[in-house]
């Protein structure tokens, strides 16, 4: 009889138990409401209309509540509401980190996290475990999905440029990839930041991830960049044409202003990185026997747990011109000179631009391109599709954007230009010009009578100096255009 | 007495106008001719292979004694064509004499001269007025009669011509009812042809489409030498001159009209001879005005090109051109630009291929373009995109290579497993040497004698390798796995 009533006792006391973990969950979680006005790309003095977003957000203690970045991507205003109560309270953004997808903000009523519990982020996750998914619903209640985390892949988080771990995760239930976390027993291994519904799975930011962007103090991004692109070595003709008699994975891309540049060389063959060695895929052993294989940008980029953080130096095994040798390559950031064409995220700015007697210039960006709606890719054109898959780069010691004129507001004074439209700038007055900045110089500082702007394609476009402010304030009016230039 | 006669009149005279009429298309229905074709096109995607024979019909109609006018797109890949007349019983063969694929005409010619026994040779009328009636005379599917449609010109303009996609020319736009199987029949007005019946609006609505007679006759004062030579580019860009800044900029007088010249195309009629920043002001004595039309007659304007359009190749054309403060005249021979054929829908040819490691290579073109977009590919293409688009315009052959070459399929085996990262992406060179077109690649290929294959492609800076004799052997079992046939050039 005593031993049923224990058993019965326990039974009931790990139920109890197990749901009074989560119960503590919820007074760590937040749900956050966000209003964005993303810029206009192709009309750069529009911003769209508001849109609500709704999210979630963890409190990690010291004032600090974690959200996805891209949730609050320019945002105009941010609420947050805890657990106890629904009243919202106005939140501002303390730090954020693109290429983690992840940031903090903060709330100035500092009594607000009296009963906030902070959450713990584990050091280490489980990669093959059914977990549960938490967040706050409309009535700040605790709500939970099933889901398992079926594996650890890399890949670019929303908004980033540098390739980051993520934890792939399958759930039938709908989730939203706002920010939910991801637990098991009350250990947090991450927050889910995308759900293909169509599939059944998901994707989480991994906790060792927010724990390095927590702890990390200085400016720009917890995570550096490698700097190059490789390709694994397989077959045997590469293999005997570089003289590899081990494994190891091809250097095929440099990007410059990176750490890589001056210390690697395209068609370098890469052995060893650190203390491990490389398979022929350019994957480690990770010391921690439960991620078993990693890729290499694993070790480069989120490499922190296993000694390599953002500032060091890792000592790279190599074969170069048949013959072994080490190089020390540096964790530097992410280098955004190198980008000619811009992807990603644009840091929350709104896109640069000028609108010169009628003419509408801003810089080339797949931001732009995505303005075409969901079949931009087949709707632009064919080579600006071309620049922006190919050309993102700039070639060594070269930079700066590439300006587009996107459009001709139409006035007497452009007569006969009316029809040009998403067509590259060559030059102004027979010189090149990398920014909107560069632009606007050549043409105000001219002592000339006429600025000539060739297009790629060849047609000169002339402006009479001397005419231009009335023209420009003729424009902005008939347009109701506030500000011709988002440098002024 | 009168009564008598005012009856005969109000009898006679309707009864004698009515077999005018009939006696009339009588006489038309002799030279309209039915097309059947059995034809085989050339798979673009696997161009080892051959396709299926497909059977179609049209329509064409004697233009001399001996010549059938018909389309090009009717007898495109034949493999086999019959004709026949109104009221014959038998089925004639006839052999393709021309093929003009750049305005979509051709000539056939029966075999057998009992074909031509009491036919009627059309005579060629001029450009249709607008709003007056035409009949459209020929064989639509749906019957195996001759059929009569009427209808009114309703416009008349410069247009694409769907067969070789690239090439625009005059077309007149009528409402009659066109159909497939109509297409290279006449269009008739006053018993003299003046069209070509060859396109349907995409939508099926009545609204048909017409090859003018000024292109006809291109096309047969073309063919006299015997050979086809085709249509002529004057190959530049222009924009107009209606901006006062740029007129100001360029120091252009207030007088000039015109348009200037952006751009001169390298392989084109006016390549050494127009600038960038040229004005036209006149061509062939008629001037130019400041949106680029001329006054072809005093009811019509049109676009000066449309003059460059009806010239052969050798023929001069003459500018008036203000250039830096003078006026000159400048004269230069009309030519075709070969530069072009790549964008236009290959017919008659097949393929040209080449087969390396599995790896299959073309040149790019139209028609491996469409079929790339019907696969549903989603890996690369926006290089080759943009090159097929841009290959003129941007002058990406900067005279150093005839076409560009892509490697569009992979033939799976061991020996190409790295080169999954490089598909449908354009060849640059071979060891080094860059590849200039197909046959070239091909020389390269047969000379090979390094232990390394080494393929760079564009835009990726690190090449793709094969080992020579590795490749050798793999080929021999490429080809017995995917039977395909050998092919003349080897790796060694």
């Amino acid at each position: 009889m005593i031993r049923l009533c224990l058993g019965i006792f326990f039974f009931l006391y790990s139920f109890v138990f197990a749901n009074s973990k989560s119960d503590t969950l919820q007074s760590s979680l937040l749900e956050v409401k966000v209003t964005t006005q993303a810029p206009n790309f192709q009309f750069p003095w529009i911003i769209k209309k508001p849109i609500l977003q709704e999210g979630v957000g963890v409190y990690v203690g010291k004032e600090q509540i974690l959200v996805l970045a891209n949730l609050i991507e320019y945002a105009t205003s941010i609420e947050v509401i805890k657990y106890s109560s629904n009243i919202s309270e106005p939140a501002k953004l303390q730090k954020i980190d693109f290429e983690a997808n992840l940031a903090i903000l903060t709330v100035n009523n500092k009594k607000f996290f009296q009963d906030l519990k902070p959450a713990k982020f584990e050091d280490k996750v489980k990669l093959d475990t059914e977990v549960t998914i938490c967040q706050l619903d409309q009535t700040q209640t605790l709500q939970t999905a099933k889901a398992r985390i079926s594996g650890m892949d890399m890949d670019q988080y929303p908004l980033s440029h540098i390739e980051l771990p993520y934890l792939n995760i399958v759930s039938n239930e709908k989730l939203e990839g706002k920010g939910e976390i991801i637990s098991l027993d009350g250990k947090i291994f991450g927050i889910v930041y995308k759900f293909l519904s169509n599939k059944n799975l998901a994707r989480g930011i991994p906790s060792f991830i927010v724990n390095q962007f927590l702890e990390y103090e200085q400016k720009g991004s917890a995570f550096p960049f490698m700097g190059f692109q490789y390709r694994p070595v397989i077959d045997q003709a590469t293999k005997d044409y570089y003289g590899l008699k081990k494994e190891g994975v091809l250097v095929t891309e440099i990007i410059p202003y990176s750490g890589a540049e001056k210390v690697l060389q395209l068609e370098d063959i890469i052995l060893e990185a650190g203390e491990f060695t490389l398979d022929a895929l350019g994957r480690f052993q990770h010391p921690d026997l439960e991620y078993g294989k990693q890729a290499l940008s694993f070790l480069l980029h989120s490499g922190k747990e296993i000694g390599y953080t953002k500032g060091d130096k890792i000592k790279l095994k190599i074969l170069r011109n048949q013959k072994e040798m080490t190089v020390n390559l540096p964790l530097k950031a992410f280098p955004y000179k190198a980008i000619a064409i811009p992807y990603g995220h644009n840091f929350g700015k709104n896109p640069e631009y000028t609108i010169l007697g009628g003419f509408i210039f801003t810089e080339l960006s797949e931001f732009l391109l995505k303005e075409w709606g969901t079949n931009w890719r087949s709707r632009v054109d064919k080579k600006l599709l071309y620049l922006l898959d190919y050309k993102k780069f700039h070639e060594p010691k070269q930079s700066g954007k590439i300006l587009v004129l996107v459009q001709v507001l139409p006035d007497d004074s452009n007569n006969g230009y009316h029809n040009l439209s998403m067509e590259i700038l060559k030059s102004v007055n027979g010189k090149t010009v990398k920014s909107i900045k560069e632009l606007e110089k050549i043409i105000f500082q001219s002592k000339e009578d006429f600025a000539a702007l060739e297009l790629e394609n060849e047609i000169t476009i002339a402006i009479e100096l001397k005419n231009l402010s009335q023209i420009n304030e003729r424009i902005s009016q008939k347009f109701n255009i506030p500000k011709l230039s988002s440098r002024r | 007495m009168i009564k008598f006669i005012t009856t005969l009149i109000f009898f006679v005279l309707p009864i004698a106008l009515f077999s005018t009429e009939t006696s009339e298309f009588e006489t038309i229905r002799k030279g309209v001719v039915q097309i059947k074709v059995f034809s085989q096109g050339y798979d673009v995607y696997s161009p080892w292979q051959t396709t299926k024979i497909v059977a179609s019909t049209g329509t064409g109609f004697l233009i001399t004694p001996e010549y059938i006018l018909t389309n090009a797109h009717v007898v495109s890949n034949s493999k086999f064509i019959q004709v026949q007349r109104y009221n014959q019983t038998n089925w004639y063969e006839v052999d393709v004499l021309f093929v003009a694929h750049d305005c979509d005409l051709a000539i056939l010619k029966a075999k057998q001269p009992e074909f031509y026994k009491d036919s009627h040779v059309f005579e060629l009328g001029g450009i249709p007025e607008l709003n007056s009636p035409i009949s459209v005379v020929g064989y639509p599917i749906g019957g195996n009669k001759i059929s009569v449609t009427r209808g009114i010109v309703s416009r008349k303009e410069q247009s694409t011509y769907g067969h070789s996609q690239v090439d625009s020319h005059l077309v007149i736009q009528v409402d009659a009812a066109i159909n497939p199987g109509n297409s290279g029949g006449p269009a008739i007005q006053n018993g003299k042809v003046v069209g070509v019946a060859f396109q349907v609006a995409s939508r099926g609505e009545n609204i048909g489409y017409l090859i003018p007679t000024t292109v006809v006759r291109y096309f047969l004062e073309d063919i006299k030498d015997g050979v086809y030579d085709g249509y002529v580019e004057l190959g530049i860009r222009t924009i107009n001159s209606f901006n006062v800044s740029f007129r100001k900029l360029q120091k252009i007088p207030d007088e000039l009209d015109g348009v200037f010249v952006t751009k001169v195309f390298r392989g084109g009629s006016a390549e050494g001879y127009l600038k960038k920043n040229d004005l036209l002001l006149e061509i062939d004595g008629m001037p130019i005005a400041r949106n680029g039309t001329v006054a072809y007659d005093p009811e019509t304007r049109i676009d000066f090109v449309e003059i460059i359009d009806n010239k052969h190749s050798g023929e001069e054309i003459y500018f008036k051109v203000y250039r830096e403060g003078k006026i000159l005249s400048i004269k230069f021979p009309a030519k075709k630009m070969k530069e072009f054929d790549f964008m236009r829908n290959k017919y008659d040819t097949p393929f040209d291929y080449f087969i390396l490691a599995g790896l299959v290579f073309q040149s790019v073109s139209r028609d491996l373009l469409q079929e790339w977009l019907k696969n549903n590919e989603t890996q690369g293409g926006s290089q080759f995109f943009y090159r097929f688009a841009y290959f003129i315009e941007d002058d990406l052959s900067k005279g150093e290579k005839d076409e560009d070459i892509i490697f569009y399929r992979k033939l799976n085996h061991p020996i190409n497993q790295s080169s999954e990262y490089y598909l449908n992406l354009i060849l640059e060179s071979i060891n080094d040497i860059p590849v200039r077109n197909m046959s070239h690649l091909k020389k390269i290929i047969q000379k090979l004698d390094n232990k390394f294959i080494k393929l760079k492609f564009k835009d990726v800076k690190v090449p793709l390798i094969f080992n020579r004799e590795e490749v050798a052997e793999a080929e021999k079992e490429i080809i017995k796995n995917y039977k395909l046939p050998i092919q003349p050039t080897k790796v060694k």
